[in-house]
């Protein structure tokens, strides 16, 4: 194994000079651009970086100095973060699609001096609001069209700043002036200032040390194994610190190189053409790039499909106990092989994942269906669990250790422990230094021996000893006896079911636990088609008692699982029903976002909700509607109600506190 | 299905634009071709060699060229036969009287260039009449050229029974012959020609020129010459609009098409003949090289191969399948038999793919690179 | 209103004076005694009714016409007459109303054909395709690349054009117009057939192309919208005739110009 120059670098800029002296030609950044894929070497990157930072540095920009950076993934942003770090000022990555209030709310928060933007559109943003962010002294842009025509007074393009700095070099800074600056740059300073929007309120600047952020990506890197060889593809916003941990620091501590797509339109072609080794998404690309292999092999031939569907059989079966090394019959492992040649491998050719290393999943449940789907393949997926204020890692699955609706064990150098109401808490080397211009906001986070409250409620699986996060701990409610009772957890679980579309968890202050579900018309209705059962409306198929038979199986297996689930245990589902209309945004019983209103639902199906506490087999229930064309009118049904049997916990209850090794 | 491109990304236009951009296909054609060197020579008997292989050489070096013109540059042409012609009788002459020194493959260029100078004259039509009189045109160039070979005692060295031979030569010449300049060198210089020469260096040879003529083929359709031929079969106004001059354009595909038939015609009587007469050059020749052009696929280098294959190929199989099949046939009811077969069999394939074979060609590729997808 | 580029203060000078123009086919005049002026760095549009003889008028620019009186001077010389290959050598280039592009080739191929003239690579340097012929070939795939960005169709690139949405066709065609680096562009009704959207976006790429290459440009709309928008001074022409000359603004309130309006189609 190579020797690890790295280990003694603190800071981002440092580490640049050290790539750039042992890795000369590696590459460290690639941009698809007219049509090939440009690439820069470490030595590159320094060079471009070291002449746009004294080009900064001529515009003003010195210690504790905010430098804006607002566009699409692009090298020449990523290297303005490190141009400002070299400086000692603090980049302020800003979501490119954020609105202008916010922009200009976070850009005055911040006094920003210099924005360095994307294009036109960003220039025009900054530009609407620049009277609002009296600091704000240069827009910097990277993409020159169309700007001809701007006053360029207190504007200049990427290349400007770079000859400024270039001239600057030659007369100012001779020698080795710059790397004496970055020499000055401390592991405890500032490193960035990342916005997190809270659900209320204006955003938050989190600001994490170059210490917080190297320390967390050098345990990832190490965690799993990442060389200079990773091929990753930067796609995801850059204000989020995701991208910042992902495309910047875990590439300039490896010396892996980030690809930068020609647009945000050919991601999915860009990635099969670099092969990316290393790579994160959340959820829903995994669900939609599922949900089109499906549609697809729907219109392939009858013989294709057939081969299709057998070898997913097969994968399903084996594929991930092949993946993690288990021992598996000679005959299976033939089979997957030919999967492998037929299925497997063009189809994860098509996804851009025939390389892929570990792929990781977070920010919200996966389905676990989905979860397994990809692994049977072979590809290495994998959940985590951060945040912004954590850099990123709190918890991560280890190869080998993967469940479905776990993220994982601490992360290395991460203790963990929950509280009495189920929040889970954090103490890390990535903990951030706190909010930006907010003490109090920071007070209330971070408690002064260093924990931090996640706001998430979760509990560590006694069996594995996983992390499970459950919902928000403010979500989680208590039943009468004490039990606690996450709604969203159980409710996440039945809809992992395709039966189940939506579903209601009633429990909070109550004797048990009582859900109220919609079935899913596709899934169920081809149910009915199959066995030949006669239906009108989805009231009326709700309604059928095969239904409700078929339903109840998926309830009970929710229950058997929660039953294995420690603290979860006591809040298994104790009755439920099938709402007789499909919950629905234009009646206000689900946000815009088409997440359930609990509350709302809870009143609205007052009768329904009565009737599930107080042991009634059916009940009668009139509800107003509005249809599709705004009219208003009633439906009227008599919904039936089901008895579900409980399981007694499996095994003791999780410690609570539980501290990495 | 066999085609797993993630990680092959292109960091420069030379990578971008090479033949074949894709791995599977570069290592795909390099297997090809060494099989192409390797196995007749070691494994092959003459039969192969002069029934089969080498025809096929020859006339895909001509069909090659006829589709420079018709497939990219969109002038039909009846006249491949009476090119072909040219470029035998002038290898004949060039060989027997004006340069007997004179090593084979620069002959073969030679007689390539008069074609080459012949196409562009009777290429001139095409600046006036497009489409079908521009095919009676050419047609009218097959029959001149037909006569004038038959007419004119001069090009067969006025011998009685008119008909043209291929001397022994060697592939280089003296130069490289015993008392040559380059006499060490004659261990390179093999005969080639003549029925003395072995099936083998016959082969090798005409393979050799076949492969670098596709690939200048492939260069030359892939660069500035192919797009303006290609402009101008597309959309002629539009080509002149960015200042494609039509005149130059169309008589460079005349010339370029004629160099290869003419070397095609040299190689059919040099390298497969021995002897010829003007019939051996006939409209029946220029046909069939149209067929092979559109069977394998209008504008394709590729389909130059295929659709020759098809035609040579599929007359040997017949020949070789009805008796195996045990059908009582005579020889002359056989070759009818074979005759409606093949005709039946060219109806079939434009019916069922009028662009030709090269186009499934690349419809199976498309789909063994979106496999399992079907799009 | 848009601010004035370098192009257009840089102008005042004459790019191309169109003199006394008079065509005729057969018995039927389609031009009589027109004349007008193109300004070097302008957006000069050209208007009339249904058959006043304004694509009569581009066809006599670029060549393939050839008047029976009158001269063209282009950038100070005076042609008769010209062939389309030397009006495009001299700096002309053209789009079509119905599209004229090369349906069975690429994107990239029809962009790389508007560079033809720019490449000169003999036929011995294509063959080989290697040395200067490839590097040349690859500078002139960089400057389509450009335009392919400039006009934001890299996703069409390797598609032939045959296949394309009638929108994406036009655009296209002014890709290989504008890989002509021309000084005069002619533009015989670029928003034809298009929606809102496409027309918004085809009048942007004009006002671009004018912007950012100072490339003059005449252009033949129907939509009064786009025309007021976009040009700095139009031509009417109604019957073969120039019957007002001007800024938008002027030529709307222009008397004779609302009766041949109102006479012939409204």
């Amino acid at each position: 194994m190579r020797a690890d120059f790295t280990a003694n670098a603190d800071t981002f800029p440092k580490l640049l000079l050290i790539n750039a002296a042992t890795r000369a030609n590696r590459p460290a950044n690639r941009l698809k651009d007219y049509g090939v894929w440009q690439t820069w070497t470490w030595l590159q990157v320094l060079e471009e970086v070291r002449s746009f930072a004294l080009g900064l540095a001529e515009l003003g920009i010195g210690r504790g100095d905010k430098v804006a950076i607002i566009g699409g993934n692009r090298p020449r942003l990523y290297w303005t973060i490190c141009a400002a770090q070299s400086l000692g000022a603090i980049p302020v990555p800003i979501y490119q699609d954020s609105v202008a209030e916010e922009m200009s709310y976070v850009l005055a928060h911040a006094a920003a001096k210099v924005a360095v933007v994307e294009n036109q559109e960003q220039v025009d943003k900054v530009l609407s609001i620049a009277e609002r962010v009296p600091e704000l002294s240069h827009i910097v842009y990277d993409e020159p069209r169309g700007m001809r025509d701007y006053d360029h007074t207190r504007l200049k393009s990427f290349e400007d700043v770079q000859a400024l700095g270039h001239a600057a070099g030659k007369s100012k800074y001779l020698g080795d002036a710059w790397e004496r600056k970055i020499a000055e740059t401390k592991g405890a300073d500032v490193a960035v200032i990342l916005y997190t929007s809270g659900t209320t309120g204006n955003p938050k600047g989190v600001m994490l040390s170059f210490d917080n952020v190297m320390i967390s990506s050098r345990n990832a890197n190490q965690f799993d194994r990442l060389t200079d060889r990773e091929e990753v593809i930067a796609y995801l916003p850059m204000a989020w610190v995701g991208d910042h941990i992902f495309s910047y620091a875990q590439s300039y501590l490896a010396g892996f190189c980030v690809n930068c797509p020609e647009s945000p339109e050919t991601v999915v072609e860009n990635r099969r053409e670099i092969g990316t080794t290393y790579a994160f998404a959340p959820p829903r690309i995994y669900e939609n790039l599922l949900t089109l292999t499906m549609v697809r092999m729907e219109d392939a031939s009858r013989l294709k499909r057939a081969m299709f569907h057998f070898f997913i059989g097969v994968a399903r079966k084996w594929g991930e106990n092949i993946l993690n090394r288990e021992r598996v019959p000679l005959h299976a492992r033939l089979l997957y092989g030919l999967g492998e040649i037929l299925v497997y491998g063009p189809l994860k050719n098509r996804f851009g994942l025939s390389r892929i290393r570990v792929a990781y999943t977070a920010g919200e449940a996966i389905g676990p269906e989905i979860f397994r789907f990809y692994r049977a393949l072979g590809i290495n997926l994998k959940q985590l669990y951060g945040q912004t204020e954590a850099s990123v890692y709190v918890t991560a699955q280890p190869d080998g250790e993967i469940y479905a609706d776990s993220v994982g064990k601490p992360s290395p150098e991460v203790e963990i422990k929950i509280a009495d109401n189920g929040e889970v808490l954090f103490r890390s080397p990535g903990v951030f230094l706190g909010y930006y211009k907010d003490p109090q906001k920071t007070a209330e986070t971070k408690t002064p021996d260093g924990w931090v409250h996640t706001g998430d409620a979760g509990f560590f699986d006694p069996k594995s000893g996983h992390l499970k996060i459950i919902d928000r701990s403010k979500d989680v409610g208590r039943l009468k006896d004490g039990t606690l009772f996450a709604p969203k957890y159980i409710e996440n679980k039945l809809k992992f079911f395709p039966n189940i579309r939506e579903a209601v968890a009633l429990g909070d202050k109550s004797d048990f636990v009582c859900v109220m579900l919609n079935i899913d018309l596709v899934s169920v209705g081809s149910w009915a088609e199959r066995n030949n059962v006669v239906y009108g409306s989805y009231q009326e198929l709700a309604a059928d008692p095969r239904v409700y038979d078929m339903v109840a199986k998926d309830v009970d297996a929710v229950n058997r699982a929660l039953a294995e689930e420690g603290p979860m245990a006591g809040a298994q589902i104790k009755r439920f029903l099938i709402l007789h209309k499909e919950l629905d945004a234009d009646d206000g019983e689900l946000t815009r976002t088409m997440k359930v209103r609990r509350s709302f639902i809870a009143e609205r199906y007052a009768p329904l909700v009565k009737a599930l506490y107080d042991g009634s087999e059916e009940v009668d229930i009139t509800t107003q509607v509005t249809f599709e064309d705004g009219r208003k009118g009633a439906i009227s049904a008599r919904v039936k109600i089901r008895d579900m049997p409980i399981y007694p916990p499996a095994g003791e209850a999780a410690p609570l506190e539980k501290k990495a090794a | 299905m066999f085609y797993r491109e993630a990680g092959q990304f292109k960091t420069s236009y030379a990578a971008d634009q090479a033949i074949f951009p894709i791995v599977q296909d570069r290592i795909f054609v390099l297997l090809v071709l060494l099989a192409a060197y390797i196995i007749p020579p070691v494994f092959l008997g003459s039969y192969w060699f002069n029934a089969i292989l080498i025809p096929f050489l020859i006339f895909s070096m001509a069909a090659l060229g006829l589709n420079l013109l018709v497939g990219y540059c969109g002038q039909l042409s009846l006249g491949t036969g009476g090119f072909m012609a040219v470029g035998a009788y002038a290898s004949y002459k060039l060989t027997t009287v004006i340069f007997p020194d004179l090593g084979m493959i620069f002959i073969f260029l030679l007689s390539g260039l008069v074609s080459a100078a012949v196409g562009v004259v009777f290429g001139l039509p095409s600046l006036r009449i497009k489409g079908f009189y521009l095919a009676v045109a050419t047609l009218a160039a097959q029959f001149f050229l037909q006569w004038l070979f038959n007419k004119v005692p001069w090009f067969y060295n006025y011998n009685s029974n008119g008909t043209i031979e291929s001397p022994p030569r060697s592939l280089f010449g003296t130069i490289m012959e015993p008392g040559g300049m380059l006499e060490a060198l004659s261990f390179l210089n093999p005969l080639v020609t003549s029925p003395r020469a072995t099936p083998v260096t016959k082969y090798l040879f005409a393979l050799t020129l076949v492969v670098v003529f596709a690939l200048i083929a492939k260069n030359l359709v892939r660069g500035r010459v192919g797009r303006a031929w290609m402009a101008i079969r597309d959309m002629d106004i539009a080509a002149e609009l960015i200042g494609i001059r039509p005149m130059q354009t169309k008589l460079l595909a005349f010339a370029i098409s004629s160099f290869y038939c003419g070397i095609a015609g040299a190689m059919l009587l040099n390298l497969y003949l021995n002897s010829a007469e003007t019939l051996a050059f006939g409209i029946n020749i220029s046909f069939e090289v149209l067929f092979m052009v559109i069977i394998g696929g209008l504008a394709s280098i590729l389909g130059s191969f295929l659709g020759t294959a098809f035609i040579v190929l599929t007359p040997i199989f017949l020949t070789n399948a009805l008796p195996a099949i045990g059908l009582p046939l005579d020889t002359a009811g056989q070759k009818h038999v074979e005759l409606m077969m093949f005709g039946g069999l060219m109806i079939f394939f434009l019916i069922v793919e009028p662009h030709g074979f090269a186009r499934l060609w690349q419809i199976a590729k498309e789909k063994l690179r979106l496999w399992p997808f079907p799009y | 209103m848009r601010a004035p580029s370098t192009a257009e203060i840089a102008a005042g000078q004459v790019l191309l004076a169109v003199e006394d123009i008079s065509l005729a086919f057969g018995g039927v005049k389609a031009l009589t005694e027109v004349s007008f002026e193109i300004e070097k760095g302008e957006i000069r549009a050209i208007i009339g009714p249904n058959g006043a003889g304004k694509t009569s008028m581009l066809n006599v620019v670029n060549g393939f016409y050839k008047p029976q009186q009158g001269r063209i001077v282009f950038k100070g010389v005076s042609h008769s007459e010209m062939e389309p290959h030397e009006a495009a050598a001299s700096g002309i280039a053209r789009t079509f109303q119905n599209v004229a592009l090369f349906k069975s080739m690429t994107t990239l191929d029809n962009i790389m054909a508007g560079r033809t003239l720019k490449m000169h690579r003999g036929l011995f340097w294509q063959i080989l395709h290697v040395g200067p012929a490839a590097e040349e070939e690859i500078e002139h795939r960089r400057k389509a690349e450009e335009i392919i960005e400039f006009l934001e169709i890299p996703h069409i690139r390797r598609i032939p054009v045959g296949r394309l949405p009638y929108g994406l066709q036009k655009r296209v065609e002014l890709g290989r117009a504008l890989a002509m680096e021309p000084d005069l562009l002619l533009l015989d009704e670029p928003m034809a057939g298009m929606n809102l959207e496409e027309k918004e976006d085809m009048s942007r790429f004009v006002l671009d192309v004018n912007n950012q290459f100072g490339t003059t440009i005449a252009l033949i709309e129907h939509d009064m919208g786009v025309v007021m928008d976009i040009s700095d001074r139009v031509v009417v022409l109604d019957y073969g005739r120039k019957i007002a000359d001007g800024t938008p603004d002027k030529v709307r309130d222009d008397p004779d110009v609302i009766k041949a309006y109102l006479g012939v189609s409204h």
